[in-house]
């Protein structure tokens, strides 16, 4: 991810688009953590909503990896189909890290 | 640079429009839902607002909605900043917005952002656009169509509920509310939304609604508790809570109006107190038939027997008026039972009136009286006494209200059931004769409303009134299966409508004429055996001595045993059974099927405290010669004897 271009396409300070990708890296933990717990639930609507956000979030960034392992996800739970998200939440985790290390200042 | 407001749900949003506009010398708030946003807009005037459409709490179409109808806020700018409204069909009409921006990645939404900003600072603010911005950074999938689909099903069945849904957030603040809810709170949707929902009630209210929040906060599952009846303005609700637990301590509030089905149980609950009052009454006015019989009996023996000159015969005459008065109370309470004597005949109502009126009219000069009777008015067809006992008791209740002067307004009138719905009663199909009569008088209270047509009721002094009157005018209405309804006010007046059911029967015959009885000197009597069966000993003493005087023999039976036996043993002698129909053990109506079965064509006269109705009256259908009310004179004994003997029998 190229901050600097993302900070000038975006019209921001590159601080400004460091702390944005912090808000992303947040929010979209927090709605894994929901991901997880409506799989335990059964609960298709919220598997939805929380891949919504995820999808949602991820596309305003452009990680379009991101974005569509949870476009799938959102697809099937508003199907009524529950599928363990284990496998695209790992996928999703590991991509968050990639950013994370990018962001420390030993990235 | 003006203020912008951003209300989305996403923080990232959040952020990133903030951040923008913050660079571009914009004053910028932000909310995270539509309600927090109502808050801020309280106390700030943002002239360009950014809202999202799905959001928690009150969504951004009904923010936009309410927005709209705030005075101060409603020339605003309102773009709509949302992934759904570029995957509509329907891009949210309904918001009212001047632009819409889909939402996509961030470097396409910035142009789009600026440019609305530029079009805000230049423009009518009451341009509308319809086009989207941004369409093509995004794709419209057949999935998010089926999602507003499903939405919009969902506002359609909820808009169509006749209860009230109420969606109230942790705060205890209402963050939805279907049609039905903002009809039963009286409330705008923009006021009803983000209230408080405790605020919704009267402070006396307050604490049983919170007392039961709490119930249901504390129940294991939430919707163990029952729900409550609650009142909320001139309404009577059921309460029913909902707590969502997986949505942030959310709950959905029901609000039923049970104003209509309350009022409907309080009626049913009245007419079967009335119902079982007027049990009682029956009961109690026949035991007193019983006592009345053996005092007119013996007075009436002991007046024959002595000269009018006689010391006591003015006394015995004095007795016997007393007997009257008393018999008259009595047929009131039978009247209001239902339970009175009833003999059915076609009648000219506008003429009951006008004679009834006339003699009111009489006795109560200061009162100025109207009468108004349509002259195409329905025969109808009911018990010449009791419609007379009707209208005569309307009109003295109308003339106590007006102790002074007063207007008493009559009308009659022919009505359909159409014309008389709508009261809490359903009137059965058909055409109706309705009474209406209006005094300018006192007017009720709504207790005392409730409670005029109980027996014994009175707002009168001790002693000026038996409240039996409208008791009576009740029974009466009952008994000819018509309605009644009672408007009044206090210092406005009262007006009663009774409307009595038009039908008729071949048999009947016009009149309205009254039966005389008392003391006429008796037609020569005939001779022969009675059968007398009662299971009162008085009674019986009292009767046969009277059948002694008419020149009867009599045998006596204490029970229906007694008289099966007696009836076999002298079966050629006996002319006549007078038969009791309430008895203990054998009762009347089987001691006349066993009567038939050993003489098909005994003469039996039916004699009860109670009325024709019911026992009796199926036995006079099932041939038995007539029927005898107790209490009864020695006159009228002879009366119905002869009736039942024809010339010849004796």
């Amino acid at each position: 991810m190229d901050i600097a271009t993302l900070a000038e396409e975006l019209g921001l300070e590159v601080q400004d688009v460091l702390r944005l990708i912090r808000t992303f890296l947040d929010s979209t933990e927090q709605d894994l953590v929901l991901l997880g717990q409506a799989f335990s639930d059964k609960d298709a609507e919220q598997l939805r909503a929380a891949a919504h956000h995820i999808k949602g979030a991820a596309g305003n960034l452009e990680l379009n990896e991101i974005a569509e392992a949870a476009l799938a996800i959102e697809e099937k739970a508003r199907c009524g189909i529950i599928e363990d998200p284990t496998a695209p939440i790992k996928l999703i985790r590991s991509r968050l890290d990639s950013i994370r290390a990018q962001l420390s200042p030993d990235g | 640079m003006f203020e912008v407001l951003v209300v989305d749900n996403q923080p990232l949003i959040r952020e990133y429009v903030s951040t923008l506009l913050s660079k571009e010398g914009y004053k910028v708030l932000c909310a995270e839902d539509g309600l927090a946003a109502i808050d801020i807009l309280h106390t700030a005037s943002p002239k360009v607002i950014f809202v999202d459409l799905i959001m928690p709490n009150i969504d951004g179409q009904t923010f936009c909605r309410i927005v709209r109808r705030m005075p101060e806020h409603k020339d605003c700018f309102l773009v709509v900043l949302s992934a759904i409204a570029a995957e509509s069909t329907n891009p949210a009409k309904d918001c009212k917005a001047n632009a819409y921006i889909a939402k996509g990645p961030f470097k396409k939404m910035r142009s789009h952002i600026l440019d609305v900003l530029e079009l805000a600072e230049q423009s009518d603010f009451a341009a509308v656009e319809t086009e989207i911005r941004g369409l093509e950074a995004i794709h419209a999938r057949e999935i998010t169509e089926e999602l507003l689909l499903l939405k919009q099903h969902f506002e359609v069945v909820l808009a169509s509920m006749s209860e009230g849904i109420l969606e109230i957030n942790k705060q205890g603040r209402i963050v939805y509310a279907n049609a039905a809810a903002i009809e039963i709170t009286e409330l705008a949707e923009e006021r009803l939304l983000s209230s408080r929902f405790l605020e919704l009630f009267q402070e006396g209210a307050r604490d049983s609604v919170a007392s039961y929040l709490g119930e249901v906060a504390a129940s294991e599952d939430g919707t163990s508790s029952p729900g409550i009846e609650i009142q909320l303005r001139d309404k009577e609700l059921e309460l029913r809570v909902y707590p969502i637990r997986d949505e942030g301590e959310k709950s959905i509030a029901l609000l039923m109006d049970i104003t209509e089905r309350r009022r409907f149980e309080d009626h049913l609950r009245r007419s079967q107190r009335l119902e079982s009052v007027g049990t009682l009454a029956a009961g109690v006015a026949h035991d007193f038939n019983n006592l009345l019989t053996v005092i007119q009996g013996n007075t009436d023996i002991m007046a024959m027997d002595l000269q009018q000159t006689h010391p006591h015969f003015e006394r015995l005459r004095e007795i016997l008026r007393q007997v009257q008065s008393a018999k008259r109370l009595t047929g009131q309470l039978l009247g209001y039972a239902r339970k009175g004597r009833f003999e059915v005949r076609l009648l000219d109502i506008n003429q009951i009136i006008r004679e009834t009126a006339e003699t009111f009219g009489r006795t109560r000069k200061e009162i100025s009286i109207h009468v108004e009777l349509d002259p195409k008015l329905e025969i109808f067809e009911g018990d010449a006494g009791q419609i007379e006992q009707l209208v005569l008791n309307l009109l003295l209740n109308a003339g106590d209200a007006m102790p002074g002067q007063g207007t008493l307004d009559i009308q009659t009138r022919n009505v359909n059931h159409e014309e008389i719905s709508g009261n809490i009663f359903t009137p059965k199909e058909g055409t109706y004769v309705m009474i209406a009569v209006h005094d300018t008088g006192v007017g009720m209270d709504p207790e005392t409303r409730e409670r005029i047509f109980e027996p014994f009721f009175t707002t009168k002094q001790m002693g000026r009134g038996t409240g039996l009157g409208l008791a009576s005018v009740y029974g009466a209405v009952k008994g000819h299966g018509g309605y009644i309804d009672v408007e009044s006010e206090i210092g406005r007046g009262t007006t009663f409508r009774i409307y009595l059911p038009v039908k008729r029967s071949a048999n009947a015959k016009v009149s309205a004429d009254l039966q005389q009885d008392e003391l006429d000197s008796p037609e020569p009597p005939r001779r022969g055996t009675i059968l007398l069966v009662d299971d009162e000993q008085a009674v019986l003493k009292v009767a046969a001595e009277i059948l002694h005087k008419l020149r009867f023999d009599v045998l006596a039976a204490e029970s229906g045993r007694e008289a099966l036996r007696l009836f076999h043993e002298n079966r050629k002698d006996i002319v006549l059974v007078i038969l009791d129909i309430v008895m203990p053990g054998m009762g009347g109506s089987e001691v006349y099927r066993e009567l038939r079965n050993l003489m098909p064509d005994v003469k039996v006269l039916l004699c009860s405290g109670y009325s024709i109705q019911g026992e009796a009256g199926r036995l006079i259908g099932n041939g038995a010669s007539g029927f005898i009310q107790k209490p009864f004179s020695l006159s009228s004994l002879e009366q119905s004897i002869n009736e039942v003997l024809q010339p010849g029998d004796d």
